[in-house]
């Protein structure tokens, strides 16, 4: 009985199994670099969608089995998974995905993080002591971040690596030209006043030159109080904020009052890829994000 | 050479005092500025500098403390509390709780990777009752880390994979109490000292199987056991229907063969006891961002078989004693911080006896159950308060039970599993 069983067992998932690099992506975005570089040469597993907030997910049965699978994690790091990811390196018996093993490609580590505690206090919190993990909101990061990982796919694939190396050239050519349309057409923003639900937007902001007058979350993590929001309230009339702005994800609520209060005009932006419709890939969303900005 | 510095020293200062005061002033005031521009520059270096700043305490354990406590008010007595067709395991007559304020279930627990290979973990729970503190090493354990092909092994003492709700901790269970199943035949919760093996299949969905060789020294298991004195078996399979929707279902077994003076009152139960159990679990959240709203159903089942008899080894199993029953539960978070959850226990119990002396229980065929509803409220993922109302009608009178408890974590983040 036992012996049938391991052969049944044996016999399905071999019918499963691939040869080929399997990636798993924590995020959107990094699933969409991860396509530029490898195109067809991959399987891309992205564990989040746009639409969840990547700090807030649980160790799913879906998310061990492909993470069990992967040979490539490439995830953001500096904590923003701190919630849901040890569980799946602990638990899938995937050696190749272990942090001391190549498989495991965190871009936090290859960018500077802005917004370090001075103080790790959760009085302050929900607060990372890494930095500001959301690093995806300046593209510029995308550069190095890719130029990084190809050399991570280069030793994990090494007969792809002519191939990894060109599409990073491309990507690289394509990336620079975008990021110069962008820069001249964001010059207009530079010095606008804005205010935003949650940090998510450090990177952006200090990207374009925008200053951010205050948060909609009282503390990082929490949702908005009332009488924090009275407090943005006043804030937004003295500093004469000119923008609002809240991530696809975020709950407008709070955003809408404080909106129809100022009569300051607010906008969702998309956090990553597939944020919003017309964010398909790593430079569709950069377009959107400017588009909904400017 | 001192001589000769402290000489120059001297001049010097003779040279500033003769100074006029005002240019001393102005000394001062650019001391000051460089100073402060200084001062300036290195706080924006702190700010700006590497990682590696930040994290003096890598080598040390993650650490975290779990506080709980709570008031409680019920109707009868819950010394007096017994539940119905069950004889509870000596752990459960703290667990009911107390009149009153009372501290529940205070844990520390510590756990960091050893190396490349290995995890560890230690969870220590006090409990304080009837004026005394006990410490009680929940789980210590070794784990392997990446082993390859899905494989990962487990040493010491760990809650058992029995179940769904057994291997998480009380401070994440979704009610003050435990379902009366697990009251019944783990008394409350089922951990023991062991190696634990377990498999995850490379399928697309998620398939983990494995076993646990246990020492057989903690209830429902009894006595000084050499070898594996019980085992469990389980099966685990899920997968999301959709970015929306994802289940679990779990099967398990497990078996003690040689109970010896497993304690219930007064009286010894020597014999083998099986249990069989099946769960399933769905959890729901609007665009699959569950901060905002989620709603989780789960619901399980454990039937248990004890054969054998009271007061003395025998040869031949006197006493038939059958457990079973289940719970089914359902919690909504329809709020960012405010979730409400409603729960059904129901349990029933048979003794036969092919003997002549009737010397345990109350025979034939008994049912308890209970219906629950709480509320809580949690400002953080690290802190939650909750009030939840029991109507039990597991003891011989119906009883009403009204619980305001806290269970707040400190220290390191801790992670979700499902």
């Amino acid at each position: 009985m036992m012996k049938q069983l391991i052969l049944f067992l044996a016999l399905i998932s071999s019918s499963f199994v691939k040869a080929e690099l399997n990636i798993f992506a924590c995020e959107p975005e990094w699933g969409a670099l991860a396509k530029e570089l490898v195109g067809e040469k991959a399987d891309i597993y992205i564990a989040t969608t746009a639409q969840q907030d990547p700090h807030h997910i649980e160790a799913r049965p879906s998310l061990l089995a492909k993470a069990r699978q992967a040979n490539l994690l490439i995830c953001t790091g500096a904590e923003l998974e701190i919630g849901w990811l040890p569980i799946l390196l602990q638990k899938t018996g995937n050696k190749s995905i272990q942090k001391s093993e190549q498989g495991y490609f965190m871009a936090a580590d290859f960018v500077e993080l802005i917004d370090k505690p001075t103080k790790l206090d959760r009085s302050e919190g929900d607060v990372h002591a890494a930095g500001n993990p959301h690093i995806q909101t300046d593209p510029r990061h995308f550069l190095q971040i890719s130029q990084a990982l190809t050399q991570r796919l280069q030793i994990i694939d090494p007969q792809n690596a002519d191939f990894y190396s060109q599409q990073n050239q491309l990507f690289a050519k394509k990336w620079n030209l975008a990021l110069q349309r962008w820069e001249e057409l964001a010059k207009n923003l530079k010095g606008k006043r804005i205010i935003t639900h949650h940090k998510s937007w450090g990177y952006l902001i200090r990207w374009l030159g925008l200053e951010e007058v205050a948060t909609l979350e009282p503390k990082v993590g929490l949702p908005p109080t009332s009488g924090h929001l009275a407090n943005v309230l006043e804030k937004a009339k003295q500093n004469n904020a000119q923008l609002i702005v809240y991530s696809n994800y975020e709950d407008s609520k709070a955003a809408n009052w404080l909106a129809e209060k100022t009569q300051i005009k607010q906008i969702m932006l998309p956090i990553t890829v597939g944020g919003t419709p017309q964010a398909v890939d790593l430079e569709s969303w950069f377009n959107d994000l400017l588009n909904r900005l400017l | 050479m001192m001589r000769k510095s402290i000489l120059a020293l001297a001049l010097l200062s003779q040279n500033i005092i003769a100074a006029d005061d005002v240019e001393l002033r102005q000394q001062i005031d650019q001391l000051k500025q460089d100073y402060n521009s200084r001062l300036q520059q290195l706080e924006e270096k702190l700010q700006t500098s590497s990682k590696s700043s930040n994290n003096k305490n890598t080598f040390n354990p993650d650490i975290s403390v779990i506080l709980e406590g709570r008031y409680a008010y019920f109707k009868n007595d819950p010394e007096n509390y017994s539940l119905s067709g069950f004889q509870l395991g000596e752990k459960v007559h703290h667990s009911l709780g107390e009149k009153g304020f009372s501290l529940g279930h205070s844990e520390i627990v510590m756990s960091s990777n050893i190396d490349d290979k290995f995890y560890g973990q230690l969870t220590a729970a006090l409990h304080a009752h009837d004026g005394e503190t006990n410490i009680e090493l929940e789980e210590a354990f070794i784990q392997t880390l990446g082993l390859g092909h899905g494989l990962t092994a487990k040493f010491g003492r760990f809650f058992s994979e029995i179940g769904y709700l057994n291997q998480q901790h009380p401070h994440a269970w979704d009610f003050a109490d435990a379902p009366l199943i697990y009251r019944g035949i783990f008394a409350d919760q089922y951990n023991d000292d062991g190696l634990q093996l377990s498999w995850i299949a490379p399928t697309p969905f998620y398939l983990n199987i494995g076993a646990e060789f246990l020492k057989g020294g903690h209830y429902p298991s009894s006595g000084e056991q050499s070898g594996v004195g019980a085992y469990t078996l389980f099966a685990k399979a899920g997968d999301d229907f959709n970015r929306e929707n994802s289940w679990q279902v779990g099967l398990s077994y497990w078996k003690a063969s040689k109970i010896k003076e497993r304690s219930i009152m007064d009286m010894m139960f020597f014999g083998k006891s099986q249990i069989i159990g099946a769960n399933a679990v769905w959890k729901y959240a609007p665009n699959g961002n569950s901060k905002s709203q989620n709603f989780k159903l789960q619901t399980e089942f454990f039937e248990q078989r004890d054969d054998g008899n009271y007061g003395e080894e025998s040869i031949a199993p006197i006493y038939k004693n059958r457990h079973r029953g289940g719970y089914v539960q359902a919690v909504y978070q329809f709020i960012p911080q405010w979730r409400i959850g409603l729960r059904y226990d129901r349990v029933e119990s048979s003794y036969t006896n092919n003997g002549t002396t009737p010397q345990c229980c109350e025979f034939g065929k008994q049912t308890a159950h209970r219906s629950s509803i709480m509320l809580d409220w949690s400002n953080s993922e690290f802190s939650r308060l909750r009030l939840q109302f029991n109507r039990d009608y597991s003891n011989k009178e119906p009883d009403n039970q009204l619980f305001l408890q806290y269970v707040h974590s400190l220290g390191s983040h801790g992670a979700h599993s499902f």
